[in-house]
Parts: C-alpha cells; structure tokens; sequence
C-alpha cells in the first residue's frame, strides 16, 4: 500500500511564538462572537514584550462556559458558517463524558495537519514519515455506531486516508474476542507503521493479545495520548510490543500539545498552540513542579480557544528551555485536575503520584475516591487480608499526610459510563484561585 | 389552551420533587416522559416505607411484616386491574412491556410459518419478538411514519396468528385505531395484542371496551418504578399458556417433585416463579392509585391541549420538521418528534444543546425505531415528551431552544 499523504517536514522552532500568540488572541477577540459578545478584552498592540502579563489579564475559558455555547457562537464573522458545516469540511463533536461534555467544530484539515506537524517533534517518528507512513488509531470512536447501535462498519468504512480507525465500540467492556482479534488483524492488514491510541483502550487490547499470545503490529511506534498512562498500562503494553512507545499530550479541542522525544521529556508542539503551565500553589507530593495546562490555539481559525482550561495537570521540566518554543518542556502528565486528590493543606495529590506510589504493589486494579474534606476511600483489586490492605495504605502514606484512608478489597473497580475506569476521583470542588498561580479572581 | 395546561399543571407540579431539581443554574425542564417518568412523592413514599416500615418477602412470611407486605403487593395487582377494567387475576406481574410481549410470543408457541402482522413504524420491543418466535409481517407505514391501517386486512392470511399493535407510537404519538384494528383481526379469528406502554399514563383504557386480547406495559412509564410491568391476558389464554420459568413460589403441590411431578398454581401465580420485585410492584400500586386520584379524563384533558400547544409551535420554527404533524390532537397524545436543521449537528447534539443551555430533557436517536426512521430517511430524532405536570412556559423554552439552534 502506498502513503495517501506528503511526508511532513521534521519540526522546526517558531522565532516569533510570542508574537504569534498575542497576534492569535487579538484575532480571536476580535472577531469571534463568543469573546466579541462576551465583552472580552484583546491585549494592546505592543504587548508582545511581556506575554504572560498581557495573558494574565484575559479570563480563563472553562469548559462548563464553552458547554452552554452553540457552534455558531464559534465560527469568526463573515464565514459561511452553514456552508462550512453542511460542506463536511467543518464538523461538530462532542468532548469529554456527560457532566463534562461540550460540543467543539472541528476543522478535519486542521486537525491532521496541526497533528501531522506536531508529531514530528519526535525524531523518531519524523523518521517514520519519510518511508511510506499508515497509521492507526484507537480511542473513542469516530466512525462507529450511533444510539441504538446501527452495526459495525467495515475496514473501509474506518478509513480516513492513510488513518485507519480501528473502534467502532465506545465502551470497551463491550469488546468481546471477536472484535480485539479483529482489531489485531487489522493492524497487520493495515500495515501500520504508528499507532495512536488512548492507553486505556490500547491496555484492554493488549492484554488480549497477551492471553492469545500475538504481538500488537506497529512497525514505527505507539503514541499514547488523550489520557493518563498508568504502570500498569506500559506494562501491559511492554509485553506484547517491542518498539518505542511515545507519550502525547493532545486533546480535540486544542490539537496536539506536546509529544516525548528521545530526551524523554515531551516537548511542545510549535505554531498551533501557546501553552500556559500554571504552578500549584502548594507543593505537590509525589510530584515535583506540576502546572495547570492552560491552552491559547494560534491556528485554529475556527473556535479559537483563548486561555482556554484543558484540565490536565503535568509535572513541568522547570529549567530545561523550550526545544521549539518558549514553552517549557513537560516531564509527565498526572491526570486530570478532577482526578487530583485535595489534601487539608490544600496540597494536590495528582493521579499519577498516587499510581507511583502504588506501582511496588503491582495492584490488578485500583481507585481513590475523595468525597470529603478528610477521607479517602481507596478500593483495590486483587488484593485481600489485612496485611495486603495495610501495605496500601503505607505506601500512600507519605503523600496523603492529613486525609483518612479507608482502604478496603473489592473484586473489580466499577467503570465510567464511558467504560474507562477512573484511578482517582475527586467529587469535591476546587477553585482554580486558590489552587493555582497566575490566575486573576 | 394555556389555561387548561397550566392550571393543571401547576396543580401536580409540587408533587414531583425531581422537578425542583436545577442544571446549571436553570431549573429542569423534563420532557422525556416516553422515556420515562419523574415519580411523585406518593410513590416515593409507598417504596421507601416498604423498606422502613415492611420488609419482608411476600406470600411467605407468617409474621406480621410478611402479612403488610403481602396486602401491599397484592393491592398494587388489584390497583393496576382496577385501572384497565380487568381481574386482578389476569395480571402477569412482568419485568415491563418487553418482557410481556416476549410472554406472549412464547406462550403463542409460533413457528418459523406463522405470521405476525404488526406496524412497521413499531418500537423494537414489538418486532424483534415476532422476528425470534415467527414470521414478521409489517403493516407498510408513510413517509411520517404512520401505519398504512387500509393494508391491514390485506395481510392477514391463515398464517396470521396475532397482530400486535403499540396503543401510542413512541415516535410519532399517534393513537392506533384499535376497535377497528381489533374488528378485523377478530373477524379473521386473529387474537390482537395492545402495547399500551406508551398509553397506560395517558389514556384512559378499558380492554373489554377496547376487544384487545392482550396488553403489555410498564410501570416506569407511568409515574410508577422501573424493572415491574404487567401483561394483561384472558382467562383462557393464560390457563393453557406454557409455563416459561419455573420455580418457588408458582407450586401449589410438591411432594412428587422428585419422583418427576409437580402442580402449579392458578394464574397468574404460576408465571411469577421466584421473589417478585416487591418495593416496584408496591411502588406501581401507588403510582396507578396516583393516576386514578388525578383522573385520567383529567389527564387527556391536559394531554390535547398540550399536544396542539406542542405541535403548533415547534412546527412554526423554520428549518424544524414535525413528523406527524398533521394528525389532530384526538388522535396523537402530547409527544413531538421533530428533527432541527442545524448544519453538522446530529440530532443527539441537538438534545445535548437544549439540556446545555436551556436545561430541557429530551431523547434523541432513533427511539428503538431504525425502521420507521430507515423510511422516513432521517439518522435520527429529538423527541419532546410532556405530561401532566409540565407548564406552557417549559414548552415555551423548548421553543426557544430550538429556535436558537435552528437558527
């Protein structure tokens, strides 16, 4: 099979990132009805010298404001929005899962060229570009059954290009071995040189393919993204494949943000976004110099995004200069902010602290609950007795220091309506004031 | 119009607490009622007393709270009777609609031949069975979905064995023609089965008036539980019927099990193996004797003005298209499905619009109709279903909703 698209050139640093950025929010201020109606303020010209401060003065886009919007309120003046989205070229989607869904248009051109660019960050599959480069894809699906179901399209049905959509399914607890062997297949079928997909959804199949014992085909590397990659998924994933396996950090909303390179850090993707990174206020246990990712969009000329939240938190590279932009490199991503658990002295315990510290253990499965101030309630699979118990809750010690842990077996961790499984949950509120710098009340 | 919906109301609205409920900082407009139903406060009160006040299993315990569970369960069979003129003995206390019409399916004993006739514009709950247990022949319905009732004497042969109608379309809200619908099927010797899940709450329904053979519902549609419905049948029927599960509590002689033997109970004990869902069962009770309260004239009454108020102003929005809109009131209950011209956004989308922004519940999909939308050449509905309780001001946000997004 041959490559259905140009190779994209290996990524190169933007010189004028700051100028771009504030270029961006102005454009996006002024002509964008959801900021014009809004009474937004665009930063004066000649502010390009001081970036975080003209930023710092623009309030931050949640995504509980962007949920009560329509398309249309996103579309700059003097587009033909009806004609853009009854065209195919423009599309809506929806992100996130129920309580914290939105609805965001999303320009398929952009998306591939902005994803295509930004991968190259890594030399590694900037390499794979050169050659003739198929990938697939295994998240959420795009191309799959609506309510009711409506059938599984087939393998050309899930071809979008050189892209080949491997889910059809949203919940993965409904894959039964016809469908993972299927997906198996396909890969080989596919000859797929990189694969993209969410861990969680990558770990089911991998285990799958552990137990019938084949090898997951992807000749160039695996890129984990859209969401925490735990130890348990690398493990998972190490036994059943021997290439290189990236982290990305990307979302549909904002593009894709920042991708690991061979220094192990994941540095940011230049010209489509400027990437904020929030310090915590209170130092983090677990995890060292973790940031909010606030996300201004510079190329997105449909639903530009202006300080827009994603809600990630990462652990940030501080001292290591941007490779291709001024924005610093990341070390990790920890998981979503919700996920964050609150200590009482108002430290965040972020996911990805919690599966380290639980990682020794090598628990089958696991989920920290917070529904009040002073407790936590932790449930483990896999493990029973006393001693097994009291084994987990000293190695959360340390980084829980003033939380109530009741820690107790279970027999499996219930899944999301989504059929993910949420490591920890936090259903208390927090105030991004309070718990992060650079954040005007 | 406005008068007779609000004045009712506003009357039954306090007793839905689920209603003072807001989203977002906007209070909730329910209107997903053919889904189902929020639940009054009596029926709230009816199960949670099961559990503080009587718990226990019924037609076993020789204990006081065995004996006051007991009376509940068995008054909540006798108040669903009540409510469509029938015995408290030809009730099947059933999971819901689907599960009695899958009884009827099994209890016919069809085979692969023997035809089915039913309305092509059916919820699957009353296609699939007939594709399981025989030979499923739709009645051939318009492009808005409604049966083509003329054809119906047409298909009926000697194969036909049943024909089986929905009461109410979950889709389009059009009553079925049933006196008429049952003339010709009996006429043929045809028994006809009434899905009456769409109904139960919103009509008032006697089945001898009506000359059905049997009615399938749900309590959950009708302010009452979910996981409990009823499948109505004659005497005849039911004491030939074969048994489909056995168990305890269906046995009314067990010394000769082991040797082979055992005597079941009368209907419809002898079809309700096993511990039955009590606290729902008693919770229908209270959600029928809630119905019977208000009066179901008293329902209808709101339920035609509602429909036109309904109809009239989503088909006035430009760019929205009401199936079935030119089917007067008397002959549809207050449900509207409608699709929104909204370029690139899905008709799921839409719906998540109304409850983002305006904090309206409606459905979206296909409703468990690919076929009626498959003719109708639509990849999807929003369905806007009022009842009792809902105001014309709810209905007037709906409107808005929809006229910002079609816009």
């Amino acid at each position: 099979m041959a490559p259905l698209e140009d190779p994209p050139t290996r990524a190169t640093r933007d010189e004028d990132h700051a100028g771009r950025t504030l270029r961006a929010v102005r454009e996006a201020i002024g002509r964008v009805p959801f900021y014009a109606k809004g009474g937004w303020k665009a930063p004066a010209e000649g502010d390009a010298g001081a970036l975080e401060e003209a930023l710092g003065r623009i309030p931050l886009l949640t995504r509980e404001k962007m949920r009560a919007t329509l398309p249309k309120a996103w579309l700059p003046e003097g587009r033909d929005v009806k004609a853009e989205l009854a065209s195919g070229r423009l599309e809506v989607v929806e992100i996130g899962a129920s309580d914290t869904r939105a609805r965001v248009v999303v320009d398929r051109a952009w998306w591939r060229a902005q994803e295509a660019r930004a991968m190259t960050v890594s030399p590694r599959v900037a390499a794979t570009r050169e050659g003739a480069y198929r990938e697939a894809v295994l998240w959420v699906p795009e191309r799959g059954t609506g309510s009711c179901g409506a059938g599984d399209p087939a393998y050309e049905d899930r071809l979008e290009g050189p892209r080949l959509h491997l889910n059809s399914r949203q919940d993965p607890t409904f894959w039964t071995d016809l469908v993972m062997d299927r997906m198996l297949d396909e890969l080989a079928r596919h000859e797929t040189v990189g694969l993209l997909a969410d861990p969680f959804y990558l770990d089911v199949l991998a285990r799958h393919a552990g137990v019938a014992e084949r090898r997951l085909h992807a000749t160039g590397f695996i890129a984990l993204t859209r969401a925490l990659t735990t130890t348990r998924h690398r493990q998972d994933v190490a036994a059943v494949y021997e290439g290189p396996v990236l982290q990305v950090l990307a979302a549909r909303e904002t593009g894709t943000l920042f991708v690991e390179a061979e220094d192990g850090l994941m540095h940011h993707a230049p010209f489509s976004t400027h990437v904020e990174l929030l310090p915590a206020k209170v130092a983090t246990p677990g995890a060292e110099d973790v940031a909010l990712v606030v996300v201004t969009t510079l190329d997105r000329e449909v639903q530009p995004l202006v300080r827009y939240v994603l809600g990630d938190l990462v652990q940030v590279a501080r001292g290591v200069p941007g490779r291709l932009t001024t924005v610093s490199p990341i070390r990790s991503v920890e998981g979503r902010l919700e996920d964050a658990l609150l200590r009482p002295d108002g430290a965040l315990v972020t996911a990805g602290a919690v599966d380290r510290a639980l990682a020794p253990l090598a628990p089958a499965g696991y989920q920290l609950t917070q529904r009040t101030p002073e407790a936590v309630q932790v449930e483990i699979a896999g493990a029973s007795g006393e001693e097994a118990l009291g084994a987990v809750r000293d190695a959360l010690a340390s980084i829980t220091t003033g939380l109530r842990l009741d820690v107790r077996s279970a027999a499996a961790i219930a899944v999301e309506s989504n059929g993910k499984v949420r490591t920890c949950r936090r259903t208390l509120p927090l105030a991004l004031t309070s718990a992060f710098e650079g954040i005007t009340p | 119009m406005k008068e007779t919906i609000d004045s009712l109301a506003k009357k039954f609205r306090p007793d839905f607490p689920l209603l003072r409920r807001e989203i977002s900082g906007r209070p909730v407009v329910f209107l997903d009622n053919a889904s189902t139903t929020p639940k009054p406060q009596q029926v709230i009160d009816a199960v949670v007393g099961v559990y503080e006040n009587a718990t226990a299993n019924v037609h076993r315990g020789v204990h006081t709270l065995g004996e006051e569970a007991t009376r509940l369960f068995d008054e909540a069979r006798r108040e669903v009777a009540g409510l469509i003129g029938a015995q408290p003995s030809e009730i099947v206390l059933v999971r819901g609609t689907t599960e009695a019409i899958n009884f009827v399916a099994n209890g016919l004993e069809l085979g692969p031949e023997d035809e089915v006739v039913f309305p092509a514009s059916e919820h699957h709950a009353n296609w699939i069975p007939w594709r399981v247990h025989g030979k499923p022949v739709p009645i051939p319905i318009d492009e808005d979905g409604l049966p083509r009732w003329e054809a119906l004497e047409g298909l009926i042969t000697k194969k036909t064995k049943l024909v089986s109608i929905g009461h109410v379309s979950n889709v389009t809200g059009a009553i079925a023609p049933v006196e008429e619908v049952v003339r010709i099927a009996h006429a043929h010797g045809v028994p006809v089965l009434l899905d009456a899940a769409q109904s139960l709450s919103h009509l008032p329904i006697d089945v001898n008036q009506l000359g059905v053979d049997f009615l399938a519902s749900s309590s959950h549609k009708a302010f009452g539980p979910s996981g409990v419905g009823i499948l109505w049948g004659r005497k005849e029927f039911l004491a030939k019927c074969p048994l489909y599960q056995v168990g305890g509590g269906m046995i009314s002689l067990n010394q000769d099990i082991d040797v082979g033997g055992f005597v079941p109970r009368d209907a419809p004990f002898k079809f309700e193996a096993g511990t039955p869902a009590i606290e729902a069962t008693i919770g229908f009770g209270a959600a029928v004797r809630y119905m019977r309260q208000i009066g179901m004239q008293h329902i209808r009454e709101h339920d035609l003005a509602m429909s036109r108020y309904l109809v009239e102003g989503l088909a006035d929005i430009p760019g929205v298209r009401v199936l079935a809109r030119k089917l007067p009131p008397e002959k549809r209950i207050a449900l509207a499905t409608f699709v929104v011209d909204a370029p690139a956004m899905t008709q799921e989308s839409v719906a998540r619009a109304l409850c983002d922004m305006f904090g309206v519940c409606v459905s979206a999909g296909f409703h468990c109709t690919h076929v009626l939308h498959a003719r109708a050449k639509l990849e999807g509905t929003v369905r806007a279903s009022p009842h009792v309780f809902n105001t014309t001001d709810e209905i007037d946000v709906l409107l808005e909703g929809v006229r910002e997004i079609a816009s």
